[in-house]
């Protein structure tokens, strides 16, 4: 194959510019042997059309390969595997990478490249590939390879289970809605000539016939379809309480008991048309706040984070073990950018951990054998092998996360005050309607029915129930879009409750990985900087990665030899050269004078030191501001598990006011929220990576930081991009008026219930009318609250 | 108007035939995927006989 | 049966063929084309005779009232019927990923729906219609219909049963909509009392039979020309494209509004008729609902080739799928906007619908029918098209055709409307002659013609093209592809796979029980029905023997097709025609014979308006009574004697239906029918004409003096 060198020659496969070298296969060219070795395996299953539907629609493949060897372990296996025959096993990818009609192609024609899959489907939109395959030809793992080696690096996923049980939920509610939608609609059509009253003799049988045929309709409707809010009633009743959904239930029966009898004795049209056209109206509501908390799956747990098996060594072989039959005594082999499953001891090999999941600190710590190392670490660098000391549910980390005290039972004012609804205003509606129907019974029984149901069915508080979905369903999506995503309604309620707001500061105010880096000390010629970026190269260090990417120039061809000393620094040739990079008394020999506000990066070549990199935090965008606007309106407080060195520059950002704290540890920062709660206040506590979860869930609502969105989340109420983070004190604002917007409606729909009940206990009202003017009045309460939570998306995001 | 008692019904019951189907298909997924199938109707099969195998 | 389809992957390394049919699309494609032009032609024809009347040629069998149905029944249910098929059966087996169902059931469909196209075809011009419209077909070729149906659903189901591919995609569904709501009006419309071979009454009488008629004259306009249609273009127009539908979510939602709006839209046919008027508003309210779904398609298939617009510039096949699409949007925005009372009152009877119709006809079915075919054949032969030249040329001439025809319709329209519409200061009609409205828009029929003419023109240039397409290529009968074994249709909720094919047939077996079920209240229903049309006017009487017979040579010649018996409740009417109809005048009407359009003055009340005489000469020579007259002579009538061999029969049929005639009439009928005859042509003889009585034009003139007499009785009884 002849490798020559051209300038900016596209990959035929991944469209990428072919930097270092061109390989060349049937006349085209490729950036790497990945590619080219994609291209060969379509070919021979003459799949080539792949690359007719786009051009260029491949994905270079990453050198990095994830290892799928826990695929053959049988119990996983069996939790992924949804269906499982001799001949046939189903199994579902995540494909991230999925993103073109070719990439379709491709992963629905598998079955070409391979005669072990029987059949793969893709799911464009979800990017979820669902594959039927054959075991006893090609293994689940091989499956996984065989995407990856192809350049769609799957992710698996667990909890298939919990998964399917809500689509199972959603699916039930869109038979409902059909169904409602569908009966009302034919009801009303069947309504129409009541609507015009046209009905002359003649048709008076037409009359009947067409109010039995809506009877038949709207029986499965009222018993099937609101069958939600009769069981809520139900249990309410049995439990000797009232909620909400009683008076909406007992309406509705009431009001299909009255207009089947008035049907099946020809005495009247019933009112169908509207009871029918109510559920409906209600189980859309019900459907739109679904579809809004859909987009982002919450209460991920540990092992969300933590891989799926770990690679376990057993009398000198290694492994693969899935993470629950992990024990303590095993020993591990944790590689170059896997996690630390549990609590251990270092065995062999040097540790270098990232901690910064569990303190948000980037820089990673080292030790060596004998070191105790915490779940949830990263190894960056070499292979170590560690000892376990705690079962992984057992560990620190998961400990942390699981504390009973984390479990929070307050309420907020939403639910509080729908259950104040629940208990006093049905007891009284159920009251007034009693009444109403005894003062009547003794007039006309006719007549009484007719004021109960009207009572009963214009005053149950379904616009009360409306309000609350609508609105901060609306707000959920509305946020969403901004880049805050909430758990789920109520968060809203919580945040615009909050009055007190607690920073931590590394990864939250801070940047995780980007960082100032300023170079200090003589001149380097581009000879020696190509030199050091060379040797930076090798390095795993963040701090090296760090200056490695600040840093321009060409890179030479290798490293003759290269030692890093554990906690200090390297030392690598390069053409010759010795380079060594590290702290001052690795780099320089003097003690490294304690500056705590940066940390310091020193460069020497061939023992000539050249100067330092100094490295510090650097602030997010736009924080200044940010924390400028809430100052006024919030009591703020900064928690930070490092220490003081940036204590100046805090200050300025934060005025005088603000209480900063530093050298937390989680238990500390939890500690200090409760004293707040103590004080009575409303703390929204904002943090990132594990060691808040504590405070996180502490506090009463907790919002997660965070650089990316498939990043992993504690369990808090709500994450925000880093990237918006600035646009918070706004995103606050926006909550506190969709939250007085709701207010607003439930005290509209209040003042409407009473005037309504006000004139049906007086019977005039026929039940008919209530029918019509209850949906109306919900809808026009929807109109108000949507209309009104946009009104202030558009004057304030 | 005696003709509606026989019109209605019958219309009636090819809509609920219908309802039938809907809820049917909802079921079977048929309309979880609501963007992968407009794309998969482009690729035309590939031929038997031009099958050029390497 | 999974078992031995892996072993065959093996075989195949990880591959099952599939041979797709291509013959039976061929067969499709082809009838299309020429039933196509015959319909056309015919089409053609009486345009020009309403210009030309003597184009008849002086034949009974070329006369327009008896070619004006074969026109209409060539063009749905040949021209476009096939077209249907050929699509379908294109489509569906490569969206299933599979050979039809059965070879043997694809023939069987083939040749039958030729065959009752040919039986329509010779009966129409030989006079044996049921009259009603788009169902003009006698009962045998009913039956026919019906069973070539079934074996068509028969084998689309099997098909779909036997998909290699999970996801019903969104034209299918349409197919089945079409399937299944064309085999319930069917059903419903041709219900019929059979007398002899070749003739039967409707079940239904007046009224109910006009909105039985319309709701199924409307379903089959949605069910036979739209919603196939839809499939097709949701199928072709991305793939001629090559580019995904714009949403395919849409996609999903249009069909199911228009299959659960659409079939309750029927009655705007009726406004200001005797029906109910609940019954009319419904109809009006849910044709305006249509607006919504229809107009949702039409975006669809529009947007979806936005950004392609360079390539509808060059790609012919494109192009007339542009123009079909928007031709759609028009018809459907339009037809809405009929079925307002206020607009439907001008519009009604006059040529404007006749160029609502054609639009839709001509533009969406005929257009997007040329645009598959062009991408069809081509496929089909495994060629390239022949000419694209001669393809943009057919695009141009068929656009300018599609105008020339409509834009005069439209003027007509409008003109006679208000022609009609108008009064004098001093409030008489300002035309109180009908045929001067007609004589005034002769100009915009021969238009018209012109129109059409250049429309079957370019039919023809396809033609050409087309076989030159096809000598250029070989036909693949068979077309061998590869495909995936499918493993389970199930969705991804885990479910078992062998299941789902365990359970869709039981569903197939509900919805054919429906159907049956359906059958079965087709059978009872009736019979209720029939105790139901008790006169409500006292004074409506059943026909005589003789007027009977002439009524079913009124049907027989399709006087209905230019003469409506429906005057509407408007003053324009009533001074022109007489007191309007009422509900209960019709309840002896199997059929009804409302009519739909007024080429000619409505007739409901011509009887006792002429003399004998009048009608008489009249029907021998229309010029002679009124001149410039577009109706043709009939001088057959004078010929034929009145066939009394079926009499008793009929008045046996129409007993049991209902028609309440003394008992044992049908002895007597014939001389009854002999007394009227002589009367009736003695009286001829007064006015100096001598005539037979037993010729076929006693009778008609006999039917036509008794026409909405009937609520006069009472005064002509106290003079």
């Amino acid at each position: 194959m002849a490798t020559e060198v051209l300038e900016a020659v596209k990959c035929y496969h991944c469209g990428s510019e072919c930097e270092q070298q061109v390989l060349v296969y049937d006349e085209k060219s490729f950036c790497c042997d990945g590619c080219k070795s994609v291209y060969q395996l379509l070919s021979e299953n003459n799949l080539c059309n792949y690359y007719d539907l786009t051009s260029n629609p491949g994905k270079k493949i990453s050198g990095l390969g994830n290892r799928f060897e826990y695929l053959d372990d049988e119990d996983i296996k069996n939790e992924l595997i949804a269906f499982r025959t001799r001949e046939m096993s189903k199994i579902s990818f995540n494909i991230p990478d999925m993103h073109c009609s070719s990439c379709i192609y491709l992963l629905e024609n598998l079955s070409r490249i391979n005669k072990g899959i029987i059949t793969s489907t893709v799911d464009f939109l979800k990017k979820e590939i669902h594959i039927t395959f054959n075991e006893q030809i090609i293994s689940l793992r091989e499956t996984a390879e065989l995407l990856a080696g192809l350049g769609y690096l799957p992710e698996v996923k667990l909890n298939r289970a919990e998964e399917e049980v809500k689509k199972k939920k959603n699916k039930t509610l869109l038979y409902k809605i059909a169904i409602a939608g569908f009966s009302a609609g034919n009801i009303m059509l069947f309504s129409f000539p009541e609507y015009l009253s046209v009905f002359d003799k003649v048709d008076i049988e037409i009359q009947n016939f067409l109010g039995i045929i809506s009877l038949i309709l709207a029986l499965p409707v009222t018993l099937y379809c609101a069958s939600d809010y009769h069981i809520s009633a139900f249990k309410a009743i049995r439990r000797g309480m009232l909620n909400i959904d009683l008076p909406i239930s007992f309406g509705m029966l009431a009001n299909t008991t009255k207009s089947a009898f008035d049907i099946l004795t020809f005495t009247g049209p019933g009112y169908f048309d509207s009871i029918t056209g109510l559920i409906f109206f209600l189980l859309i509501g019900k459907w739109f706040q679904n579809k809004t908390f859909e987009s982002l799956s919450f209460e991920k747990d540990y092992k969300y984070y933590f891989p799926v098996a770990v690679t376990k060594i057993k009398d000198g072989q290694e492994v693969s073990v899935p993470l629950k039959n992990v024990k303590t005594g095993d020993t591990l082999l944790i590689r170059n950018q896997e996690l630390i499953p549990a609590d251990a001891v270092l065995l062999n090999g040097v540790a270098n951990i990232d901690y910064s999941f569990v303190t948000g600190e980037s820089v990673p710590v080292t030790g060596e054998r004998g070191t105790k190392l915490f779940a949830g670490g990263r190894q960056l660098g070499p292979a170590i092998e560690v000892s376990v000391l705690k079962e992984v549910a057992e560990s620190y980390l998961v400990q942390l996360w699981n504390q009973e005290l984390y479990v929070k039972k307050e309420k907020n004012k939403i639910k509080r005050f729908t259950d104040f609804i629940g208990k006093y205003f049905v007891l009284l509606v159920l009251i007034i309607s009693v009444a109403t129907f005894v003062y009547w019974i003794r007039i006309d029984t006719n007549l009484a029915f007719k004021a109960l149901t009207s009572v009963l069915i214009i005053a149950c508080p379904c616009t009360l129930a409306l309000a609350i979905p609508f609105a901060f369903g609306n707000g959920l999506r509305t946020l969403g879009t901004k880049g805050m995503f909430l758990k789920n309604a109520e968060v809203i309620g919580k945040l615009a409750d909050a009055d007190t707001i607690v920073f931590d500061k590394t990864g939250t105010i801070t940047e995780t990985d980007a960082a100032d880096i300023q170079y200090e000390g003589m001149e380097m010629t581009s000879h020696e900087i190509s030199l050091l970026k060379t040797a930076l190269k090798n390095s795993t260090h963040p701090f090296s990665k760090l200056i490695y990417q600040s840093i321009q120039g060409a890179e030479y061809g290798k490293v003759e030899s290269y030692k890093e000393i554990v906690s200090a620094g390297f030392e690598a040739m390069v053409e010759n050269n010795r380079i060594k990079v590290g702290s001052a008394t690795f780099v320089t020999g003097l003690p490294s004078e304690k500056n705590g506000l940066t940390s310091r990066v020193y460069i020497s070549v061939n023992d000539q030191v050249k100067g330092y990199y100094s490295i510090k935090n650097k602030y997010r965008e736009g924080i200044t501001d940010m924390i400028r606007s809430l100052a006024g309106k919030y009591e703020l407080h900064l928690i930070s598990g490092d220490q003081e060195s940036e204590k100046e520059t805090l200050n300025k950002l934060f005025d005088s006011k603000v209480k900063l704290n530093f050298n937390q540890s989680p238990t500390d920062k939890l500690n200090y929220i409760k004293s707040l709660q103590a004080e009575g206040k409303k703390v929204l506590m904002i943090g990132d990576g594990l060691n808040d979860t504590g405070a996180l869930k502490q506090s009463n609502v907790g919002i997660s930081v965070t650089d990316k969105e498939y990043n992993f989340f504690p369990s808090c109420d709500t994450i925000i991009q880093a990237k918006d983070l600035y646009k918070l004190s706004n995103l606050l604002k926006y909550c506190k008026k969709s939250y007085w917007v709701v207010v607003a409606s439930l005290i509209i729909s209040l003042l409407y219930n009473i005037f309504a009940i006000g004139y049906a206990v007086t019977a005039l009202l026929t039940p008919l009318v209530a029918a019509i003017l209850m949906p109306v009045s919900s809808i026009a309460v929807v109109l108000f609250v949507v209309g009104g939570t946009n009104y202030f998306r558009n004057k304030l995001l | 108007m005696t003709i509606l008692l026989f019109l209605i019904p019958i219309s009636l019951v090819v809509a609920l035939c219908f309802l039938g189907f809907l809820l049917v298909s909802i079921k079977k997924g048929q309309f979880d995927d609501d963007y992968t199938p407009s794309v998969r109707i482009l690729f035309d099969d590939e031929k038997m006989t031009k099958t050029n195998k390497k | 049966m999974l078992q031995e389809e892996l072993k065959n992957k093996d075989s195949l390394d990880g591959y099952t063929t599939v041979s797709y049919d291509n013959a039976i699309v061929r067969n499709f494609s082809i009838a299309t084309v020429v039933w196509g032009i015959v319909g056309m032609l015919v089409g053609l024809t009486v345009a020009c005779q309403l210009v030309w009347p003597e184009l008849n040629l002086g034949l009974e069998f070329t006369t327009f009232g008896r070619i004006r149905p074969l026109h209409t029944n060539a063009v749905i249910f040949a021209f476009v019927g096939n077209g249907i098929f050929a699509g379908v059966y294109y489509s569906l087996q490569r969206l299933c990923k599979t050979r039809m169902y059965s070879d043997a059931l694809s023939a069987i469909h083939f040749w039958g729906w030729q065959l009752i196209i040919v039986a329509a075809a010779i009966t129409l011009p030989l006079g044996y219609t049921t009259s009603k419209e788009y169902a003009e077909l006698e009962w045998p070729i009913d039956i026919a219909i019906t069973l070539i149906w079934v074996v068509f659903g028969w084998n689309m189901f099997a098909t779909i049963l036997k998909r290699k591919e999970k996801h019903l995609y969104v034209a299918i569904w349409f197919y089945i909509g079409t399937f299944v709501t064309v085999a319930v009006l069917h059903l419903v419309n041709s219900f019929e009392l059979p007398i002899s071979f070749m003739k039967s009454y409707s079940w239904y009488a007046g009224v109910q039979d006009a909105l039985v008629q319309w709701w199924y004259g409307h379903n089959a306009v949605a069910f036979f020309l739209t919603t196939p249609y839809l499939g097709i273009m949701y199928y072709f127009v991305p793939k001629a494209a090559n580019r995904p539908v714009f949403s395919y979510r849409l996609s999903i939602i249009h069909f199911w509004a228009l299959i659960f709006i659409y079939i309750w839209a029927g009655p705007h046919h009726l406004l200001y008729t005797s029906l109910p008027d609940w019954a009319q508003s419904l109809g009006v309210v849910f044709s305006v609902m249509l607006i919504a779904p229809s107009w949702g398609g039409m975006l669809n298939g529009l947007l979806t080739l936005r950004g392609a617009w360079d390539k509808v510039r060059e790609e012919p096949v494109l192009k007339f799928f542009v123009v079909a699409i928007t031709a759609y949007g028009m018809a459907t925005f339009e037809g809405p906007m009929l079925s307002l009372k206020n607009v439907n009152a001008i519009a009604h009877f006059t040529d404007w619908i006749v160029a609502h119709v054609h639009v839709g006809g001509l533009g969406w079915n005929g257009f997007l029918t040329f645009g598959m075919l062009y991408w069809l054949i081509p496929r089909l032969y495994n060629t390239s098209l022949f000419s694209k030249k001669l393809a943009n040329f057919h695009f141009w001439i068929g656009t300018l055709g599609i105008l020339f025809y409509a834009l005069p319709m439209y003027w007509a329209g409008f003109t006679q409307s208000l022609m009609w519409k108008e009064f004098t200061a001093d409030g008489f009609l300002a035309y109180p002659n009908f045929l001067e409205t007609v004589t005034q828009i002769k100009t915009m029929y021969a238009l018209r013609a012109l129109g059409g003419a250049l429309y079957l023109a370019g039919v023809i240039v396809m033609t050409y093209n087309l076989i030159l397409t096809a000598k250029a290529g070989s036909l693949v009968a068979n077309e061998d592809v590869k495909v995936a074994v499918p493993v389970e249709h199930a969705s991804h909720t885990g479910e078992h796979w062998h299941r789902w094919l365990e359970r869709k047939p039981t569903q197939m077996l509900i919805a054919s029980l429906v159907v049956i079920l359906i059958g079965g209240l087709v059978e009872m229903i009736p019979t209720f029905l029939v105790k139901s049309n008790v006169p409500t006017i006292a004074s409506v009487k059943p026909y005589t023997s003789l007027e009977l017979q002439g009524r079913d040579l009124y049907i027989k010649e399709g006087c209905n097709n230019c003469h409506s018996q429906m005057i509407r409740p408007f003053r324009s009417e009533t001074e022109r025609y007489g007191e309007y109809s009422k509900a209960g005048e019709f309840v002896y009407d199997h059929p009804h014979l409302w009519g739909s359009k007024r080429t000619g003055p409505d007739l409901h009340r011509i009887g006792g308006k002429y003399p004998d005489s009048w009608h008489y000469n009249h029907m021998l020579d229309p010029e002679s009574m009124s001149p410039g007259s577009i109706m043709p002579a009939y001088p057959w009538m004078f010929k034929n004697t009145i066939d009394t061999t079926n009499t008793a029969a009929k008045i046996a049929a129409m007993r049991k239906l209902g028609v309440p005639y003394p008992e044992g009439y049908e002895a007597i009928a014939n001389q009854e029918l002999k007394k009227q005859a002589e009367e009736i042509a003695a009286n001829l003889k007064a006015s100096g004409i001598e005539v037979k009585s037993d010729k076929e034009i006693i009778a008609l003139i006999a039917y036509l003096q008794r026409l909405g007499k009937d609520i006069n009785v009472t005064q002509e009884a106290t003079k």
